[in-house]
């Protein structure tokens, strides 16, 4: 049997197979109904992002960079009332520490600040918000970091090495801290305990400051330990409160 | 008008451009289904939601064989359709002849359009799907091998499978 034989029977059946006008009319009509649909104009994810921007409560926003320029000037006073090189290195490391607790008790505030519904509009969900506030939050906090980091290098004189882990642990520190406390929460209602947190965490990090020899060299390794561990400690922190999130107990608007 | 063409005015919601898709694939679409599902009604419909499928999510094609994309989408829902429905394995009944408009009388060929349709109904999906795109669409085998997502030797090979198949199956029916 060639090819050409059954192509012969497929010839001579397609001249049997008629085509129902009707179900082609029908086909026809619902193309033309879902293209109808398809044109209904879209806000694009850029506008949405623009409008909820707009409407969010930025009171937040704006305690935020107050706190960051109010730690500057208390820097920048410090310096002319002649505090040491381990005071200063003290006070940078709890200005760190209340960076990341403001950051991330922010979190807890945009989700009253309208935030959430960008959730609600389908097109991002509550991690995806988290997450958005948490890099955007990490960008300004590593710029203040190299900030506070640059001063003690430039005007102290300290290892650059030395200062990023004196600033960078207690920053992580404090945000394994502040998400464990957004782990907890409830609807905003522990809100205090970010603010008992950020005491509690500055005076600990006046404490470790005033050890002796603890900010010598020979310290380091202490404090490098200590900076991977909560980084580590931090990783798997984010990823419990994404579990979290995802199962609805925590940042729930529902 | 290109193919790539009528892609982009059926997206930038020219009417126009879906009655041309229509008009020039609808019959070849069908037919694919008849022949895969054997089922009037249900080839009609895949035909349709074919046809939506590419309203629906065709907004990213950008090659140049229209026919083939919605060969592929038929394709997809045909096997869809053997998955859940599971394939009724009784043959088309003669008595269906009576049901297939008439022309002229050309009983013979009547004959011809169920017994192809009996043939096709022995050979295996993956078989019948080579047989029908080869043959009757006249498709390379590069071609049916990328809508079937598998090799071109492979195809090939089924191919040669089938036209053996089919050839027993008739030498079987003449010495009846």
């Amino acid at each position: 049997m060639r090819n050409s034989e059954i192509k012969n029977l497929f010839t001579k059946a397609d001249e049997q197979v008629h085509v129902d006008e009707m179900r082609k009319q029908k086909a026809y009509h619902a193309m033309m109904k879902e293209m109808e649909k398809q044109r209904i104009p879209m806000m694009s994810t850029k506008n949405i992002l623009f409008h909820q921007f707009w409407y969010m409560d930025k009171l937040f926003f704006a305690v935020y960079g107050v706190l960051i320029c109010l730690g500057i000037i208390f820097i920048s006073a410090l310096q002319y009332t002649g505090v040491n090189q381990n005071e200063m290195i003290t006070v940078c490391m709890v200005g760190a520490g209340i960076l990341s607790i403001t950051s991330i008790s922010v979190i807890d505030k945009l989700f009253f600040g309208k935030m959430a519904e960008l959730g609600e509009s389908c097109c991002f969900n509550t991690k995806q918000c988290v997450a958005a506030w948490l890099v955007l939050s990490g960008m300004i906090n590593v710029m203040m970091l190299f900030l506070i980091a640059g001063y003690l290098n430039y005007h102290w004189k300290v290892g650059l090495v030395q200062v990023g882990l004196y600033i960078l642990t207690p920053y992580l520190v404090s945000s394994i801290t502040s998400l464990e406390i957004l782990s907890m929460e409830k609807k905003g209602k522990n809100s205090v305990l970010f603010g008992m947190s950020a005491i509690f965490l500055s005076i600990s990090y006046v404490i470790i400051g005033s050890i002796p020899g603890v900010l010598f060299t020979a310290a380091l390794w202490i404090w490098g330990a200590a900076f991977l561990l909560s980084g580590l400690l931090l990783v798997m922190q984010i990823k419990k409160l994404f579990n979290k999130m995802e199962k609805g107990e925590v940042l729930c608007m529902n | 008008m290109k193919d790539s063409e009528l892609i982009q005015k059926v997206h930038s919601g020219n009417k126009e451009a879906v009655g041309i898709i229509i008009e020039q694939y609808y019959a070849d679409i069908y037919r694919f289904c008849l022949y895969m599902v054997q089922t009037e009604d249900d080839a009609y419909d895949i035909t349709q939601e074919t046809f939506l499928k590419f309203m629906k999510y065709g907004t990213s094609y950008r090659h140049n064989n229209l026919k083939g994309y919605l060969l592929t989408i038929a394709r997809n829902i045909c096997f869809n359709y053997f998955r859940d429905k599971k394939e009724k394995v009784t043959a088309v009944e003669w008595e269906e002849i009576d049901k297939i408009p008439n022309h002229g009388d050309k009983l013979a060929e009547a004959e011809d359009a169920i017994y192809l349709r009996n043939l096709l109904q022995e050979l295996s999906q993956d078989i019948k799907e080579v047989i029908i795109l080869r043959i009757y669409e006249e498709m390379k085998f590069k071609d049916i091998a990328k809508i079937m997502g598998c090799s071109v030797s492979t195809t090939k090979s089924r191919f040669r499978l089938g036209v053996n198949q089919l050839k027993k199956i008739m030498e079987n029916d003449n010495e009846k």
